[in-house]
């Protein structure tokens, strides 16, 4: 653990940002460098859709 | 909350969007976009879970037309002076809504990164990746976490709601594999200066912070910053990482971690109480392989700045010799005050911390001078935290001066549940951070629409004193946490002096002068508005305390238990 984290504390930081762009904006403020990724959730399935789906598999 | 009832001469359009997600930021930014647009009285764009339902039905939007909705589901409210404004509108948001795709809103996300990535192609390609900040929601964190173990990537997991036993696992294979992982339910770090998640600009400097709560990183890096001593590194691991399902995991990899760096006098842990096991340890490493001065803030704990060899426990010579190193706080105000008093003690010099303390005469005054204005039927008082920390460290004042009754929705004693989070009860300290507030909405430290309904609820409460409040700025918080709701307490104040009643609002600002909001407009604008803000959330509390008890309480003993006094306000 200790000498990877410890380069973590030594180094400059290159963030990447899974989720909310507000924490994004913030590190570009400080001047961090940041990469936002895009994500977001699977679809999600109607009732209907997933009791047919119960009832194949 | 009440409801709020549109007037007459408005007109209102509910859709819903089946299945149709976007984040709550987005969907907040949109929700302010849209509001500020000629002849639009109200618009919230939210996802269909139950609180943002009973949000919408508060807001005087119609019960038939919400209920349906799923929280897959987005809901479209729109309240306008016509309906040709609504009309109009509502393709405006339609377009925007398909331009915000996944990709970058165009005509109004201004300030959303020009570019997202895949994940996978960004692993693939950029190598220099340290750190990943995670806010999904928890049920998806596993699988990401582990995939990012794999490539050797520290994390900030700011989740909440992610299983223990996921936690475990992620935790258990990141130490295998020498990945850090600070979180889930990490708010705020700070690595080498930079603030991560919720955090502060503060200046870097002797301290290390590792905490199991958010704001209480923020309210010690801040409280120490207007003292002028700086913080380096604040690691947030988690509010479960202290109990004995995880075993303080992380906890200790921080300070293995933390003790091997140079530049660093005083290492503050800052949590609830842990587990009996993980305080040993802790206590265990310090004693034995500690290279610093050790502050343990464990809120809620036996007593202020107590010095480890008070203990009666293992006097041993050695423990005894090494005491010194180590201080055990209860509240985050006698954390901040002992770290000072480890830093003025190494550089010999008298330090000030005259921004941050308030001599007891001076509350005694504030106190009686709120005190005259109430009435007899004004008991109880309402706390509306934005910050866990802060509505955990009240209780713990407020059931040791016994304060009572005391409910919360967030209780520190189970027989202390508030039955219905919603609805206040005698004495009541609501943390607004909790799931039940959050799902499917932004947090209430960036959105602020729940405090601002329930800070006028409250105030039409005849019985009702005292509402405490928290604000805090920051990196990630509200743009203006103080503007966005001080319309909503001038509403207050005026509810109850129409009713012939004083309507008291104590507050705490957690910030610094560095702050992107500004902390001295902030705190202006509050004592404007006739609101006493105290500079630490324990004086916030003792006060509100000092209120309700009608000044019978003993500010000695208050102090004695949760402030330490400090002989005009040096440490040396």
């Amino acid at each position: 653990m200790t000498n990877r984290a410890r380069k973590l504390l030594d180094s400059d930081l290159t963030v990447l940002n899974i989720g909310m762009s507000i924490f994004y904006d913030a590190l570009q403020v400080q001047n961090v460098k940041v990469i936002q990724i895009d994500w977001k959730p699977g679809p999600t399935l109607d009732k209907l859709s997933e009791e047919i789906l119960s009832k194949i598999m | 909350m009440g409801r709020s009832i549109p007037s007459v001469d408005t007109h209102q359009n509910v859709l819903v969007k089946h299945n149709y997600y976007r984040d709550s930021l987005e969907l907040l930014r949109l929700s302010d976009e849209i509001k500020r647009y000629p002849g639009i009285m109200e618009a919230s764009l939210v996802m269909g879970t139950k609180t943002n339902k009973d949000i919408l039905i508060k807001l005087g939007f119609p019960i038939n037309q919400i209920a349906k909705a799923e929280s897959s589901d987005m809901i479209i409210a729109l309240r306008a002076k016509d309906d040709g404004l609504l009309l109009a509108t509502v393709p405006k948001i339609e377009a925007i809504l398909r331009g915000t795709g996944g990709e970058r809103t165009i005509e109004l996300d201004h300030s959303s990164p020009n570019e997202r990535y895949d994940l996978e192609s960004v692993l693939g390609s950029v190598k220099d990746i340290n750190i990943a900040l995670i806010s999904v929601p928890g049920e998806y964190v596993k699988d990401l976490a582990f995939k990012l173990i794999d490539e050797g990537i520290h994390q900030q997991i700011f989740s909440d709601h992610v299983p223990m036993d996921d936690e475990l696992q992620i935790k258990r294979y990141a130490v295998k594999n020498h990945v850090l992982i600070l979180g889930p339910g990490a708010g705020t770090s700070i690595i080498n200066g930079n603030g991560i998640g919720f955090s502060n600009a503060v200046t870097a400097g002797p301290v290390a912070i590792v905490a199991a709560a958010g704001t209480g990183l923020q309210e010690v890096s801040t409280l120490l910053d207007h003292c002028g001593i700086g913080v380096r590194h604040g690691l947030g691991v988690g509010g479960n990482d202290p109990k004995a399902n995880i075993g303080g995991l992380m906890m200790s990899e921080a300070l293995k971690l933390l003790d091997d760096c140079e530049g660093i006098d005083v290492i503050n842990i800052v949590s609830k109480p842990p587990s009996a096991s993980v305080q040993q340890k802790i206590i265990n490493h310090a004693t034995k392989h500690g290279k610093k001065k050790y502050v343990m803030t464990f809120i809620g704990g036996s007593e202020p700045s107590k010095n480890i060899e008070g203990e009666k426990t293992r006097r041993s010579k050695r423990l005894t010799n090494q005491s010194k190193k180590i201080t055990i706080s209860n509240t985050l105000t006698s954390s901040v005050l002992a770290t000072a008093k480890h830093i003025a003690n190494m550089n010999s010099s008298e330090l000030s911390v005259d921004p941050i303390y308030v001599p007891i005469e001076d509350l005694k005054r504030l106190v009686m001078t709120e005190r005259k204005k109430i009435t007899n039927e004004q008991k109880y008082l309402r706390a509306l935290y934005t910050g866990g920390t802060f509505a955990y460290e009240t209780q713990v004042i407020l059931n040791g001066l016994a304060i009572g009754p005391l409910y919360s929705n967030a209780p520190l004693i189970k027989a202390q549940l508030l039955q219905d989070p919603m609805k206040s009860f005698k004495n009541s300290i609501i943390d607004l951070g909790e799931e039940e507030f959050t799902k499917g909405r932004a947090h209430p430290m960036i959105d602020p629409t729940i405090r601002k309904l329930r800070i006028v609820e409250e105030a039409s409460y005849d019985d009702v004193a005292v509402i405490v409040l928290d604000f805090v700025l920051g990196y990630g918080s509200n743009s203006d946490p103080v503007g966005s709701i001080i319309d909503e307490i001038k509403k207050a104040k005026l509810m109850a002096a129409k009713a012939k009643r004083h309507l008291s609002v104590i507050a705490h600002v957690c910030g610094t002068r560095r702050d992107p909001q500004g902390y001295d407009r902030s705190l202006t604008r509050l004592k404007n508005a006739g609101v006493p803000v105290l500079p630490t959330n324990a004086f916030a509390a003792i006060a509100a305390a000092g209120i309700i008890a009608k000044g019978h309480i003993d500010f000695q003993e208050a102090y004695s238990r949760f402030i330490g006094e400090i002989p005009g306000g040096k440490l040396t």
